[in-house]
């Protein structure tokens, strides 16, 4: 409705990354997922960062793009890294925290979620590093000395191995990030559709036919914003009736969402129909061998690419085993 | 009382950059409308802004920027003012309203909105606005097996039963029958002549625009080029080429008998009496 509703995240640029076979980029994809996932040596992780910025350099997409889906990602990273450094008892022991968790700890902890609700109601931005701030004033104010009786006091040990094997998942999953971002980013959907149509085709022989899936992929990719538009119409008409999605009771609420759902179900069927007949109309027959306008076709890149990736693979087994 | 709106502007997407431009639907546009008697036709090419218009005045978007006044409750950018008594008295009936249709028979779906809005006898309306729009017939059917225009009638019963002040109405002819409707449309004359509420309809059909209308607003591109009487409309050459207008079918007849006749006749007649008389009166002096 706004305009800035994109379904995927390809971002058009004309770049050789842009250009490979959807197929080679889904393989070597592949692949290299499972390179990352054999490498075990952080320097070597830490070089395969590196060699993936180049290509995303070399791909011509802004590297903010790369960093938002990163940053969706953010929690579950800071989530992970935490866990490792807390939990991991093995190796060295680095650093000893002792805290001590006194009444007026637990007010101040109350207090400071109490500000952070607050804020939230007059701003929305920074809200995880406004968490954070105060996560960490909330685990300072229990190592310094203050009034009042200790309830309890416990102890953080960080661990060398604890660090090192968070920075190495961190690594892995930003990898991971990146390479699967660089797929998105460079191939259209419908590409990625088509690709997938392709390599799959051998089911063929235990009697699933591909082409239809894609199809529906396709179709059901293609109908998310015009049944966003729909509903968007669906939602002002009801609002004009007097429906508030907002206030009122529970009950009240659920008939205000049928008043949304049944029209909503009602188009997609009619839609549905409509296109099925103007299908069969232009000639689709279900499962029928079809032509299409863009053939994949392998060219020199992309047998270099797979070279590559193969040497790739190759040397992270190499590592691993000889490391 | 009524509705004014002063400066108003809209956009569907601010952006957040301030140094990229903002594409403006609606652009600086003032004007009012009477609580009671109003007959307003709104018209302009597909793409002006019609539909946005009439949505603001039933708020369900929010003016970017100006003041929007409905009855009293004033309405900018920013102001937190209960939506749903604005909706009571201001009705719109979506083009297409057939899709707003959800309840299991006719007469439940038509008390939907009377019953959101808090009106005691739910039923007892809705029964009147079914004979109001003569469907007392389908109330007991199920809403989804009726035709396209037995449709509309129910969803435009519905906005009825909630008896707004002012009524507003978005293509309500498209895709009806030439009976049907010239019906609707003598009942929307009856409603603004005996219950004296204003009416706002939204139409590209000139000869509705003839032969019901008082007022009518012309849009281009978010701009309102035209406010005023249909004849002053009209008799404005100019704004009828630039905003892609046409003239009603009376009116293009006289218009060339004018020309080709090479006589001195006033070819600005709204209905076929009217035109007949004034033929008449020309053949007249001419014997």
């Amino acid at each position: 409705m706004n305009g800035n509703m994109i379904l995927g995240q390809y971002y058009n640029a004309n770049s050789w990354i842009h250009r490979l076979d959807p197929r080679t980029k889904l393989i070597s994809l592949f692949v290299l997922m499972i390179t990352v996932f054999i490498i075990t040596n952080i320097y070597i992780l830490a070089i395969t960062l590196g060699l993936i910025f180049i290509l995303i350099m070399s791909s011509k997409v802004p590297i903010t793009k790369f960093l938002k889906s990163i940053k969706i990602m953010a929690a579950l990273l800071i989530f992970t890294m935490l866990f490792q450094v807390l939990f991991n008892t093995q190796g060295k022991i680095l650093a000893t925290y002792s805290f001590d968790m006194k009444l007026i700890n637990i007010a101040i902890i109350m207090g400071l979620l109490i500000i952070y609700f607050l804020i939230g109601k007059i701003t929305k931005k920074f809200r995880m590093l406004q968490f954070l701030i105060i996560a960490v004033l909330a685990m300072y104010l229990q190592t310094i000395a203050l009034p009042t009786q200790s309830l309890f006091t416990y102890q953080i040990n960080i661990y060398d191995e604890g660090l090192f094997t968070a920075l190495k998942v961190l690594l892995r999953i930003i990898n991971l990030i990146m390479l699967s971002s660089l797929l998105t980013l460079t191939t259209k959907p419908t590409d990625l559709s088509n690709g997938l149509e392709s390599l799959f085709k051998p089911l063929k022989h235990i009697g699933l036919n591909t082409s239809i899936f894609a199809m529906m992929i396709s179709i059901a990719l293609r109908f998310i914003p015009t049944l966003i538009n729909e509903a968007n119409r669906i939602l002002k008409a009801q609002a004009s009736r007097g429906v508030d999605f907002k206030e009122g009771k529970l009950d009240d609420k659920i008939k205000q969402i049928v008043s949304l759902l049944i029209p909503m179900f009602i188009i997609a069927y009619r839609r549905a129909e409509d296109l099925a007949n103007a299908m069969e109309a232009r000639g689709y027959i279900p499962g029928a061998e079809r032509t299409s306008i863009n053939l994949l076709k392998y060219h020199v890149s992309d047998v270099l690419v797979f070279v590559v990736t193969i040497i790739a693979l190759g040397a992270s087994i190499a590592s691993t085993i000889l490391l | 009382m009524g509705i004014k709106l002063s400066n108003v502007s809209f956009a569907y997407y601010v952006p957040k950059s301030k140094k990229k431009p903002i594409r403006f639907t609606l652009k600086d546009v003032s004007l009012n409308i009477d609580s009671q008697d109003e007959f307003i036709g709104l018209v302009g090419h597909t793409g002006s802004g019609k539909s946005t218009l009439v949505q603001l005045l039933n708020v369900l978007n929010l003016p970017t920027s100006g003041e929007l006044d409905i009855f009293g409750n004033v309405i900018k950018a920013k102001t937190k003012v209960k939506l749903k008594p604005i909706r009571k008295t201001v009705g719109l009936v979506f083009q297409f309203p057939e899709y707003q249709i959800f309840e299991e028979t006719v007469l439940k779906d038509i008390m939907f909105g009377p019953k959101n809005f808090g009106v005691k006898d739910a039923e007892k309306v809705a029964r009147e606005a079914a004979e109001i729009m003569g469907i007392t017939d389908l109330l007991d059917r199920r809403p989804f097996n009726l035709s396209g225009g037995q449709m509309r009638k129910v969803a435009i019963a519905g906005i009825l039963a909630s008896n707004p002040d002012v009524l507003i109405l978005d293509e309500p002819t498209a895709g009806l029958d030439p009976l049907a409707k010239s019906e609707f449309l003598d009942f929307l004359k009856t409603v603004n002549e005996e219950y004296h509420k204003s009416i706002i309809i939204i139409t590209h059909d000139m000869d509705v625009v003839s032969k019901y209308l008082k007022r009518v607003l012309v849009l281009k591109q978010g701009e309102l080029m035209f406010d005023g009487s249909k004849d002053d409309l009209f008799r404005n050459e100019e704004i009828i080429r630039d905003c892609n207008l046409d003239y009603p079918e009376i009116v293009k007849v006289l218009k060339k008998l004018k020309t080709k006749l090479d006589v001195k006749l006033d070819e600005y007649q709204y209905n076929v009496d009217d035109a007949f008389k004034e033929v008449e009166r020309v053949i007249g002096t001419n014997k």
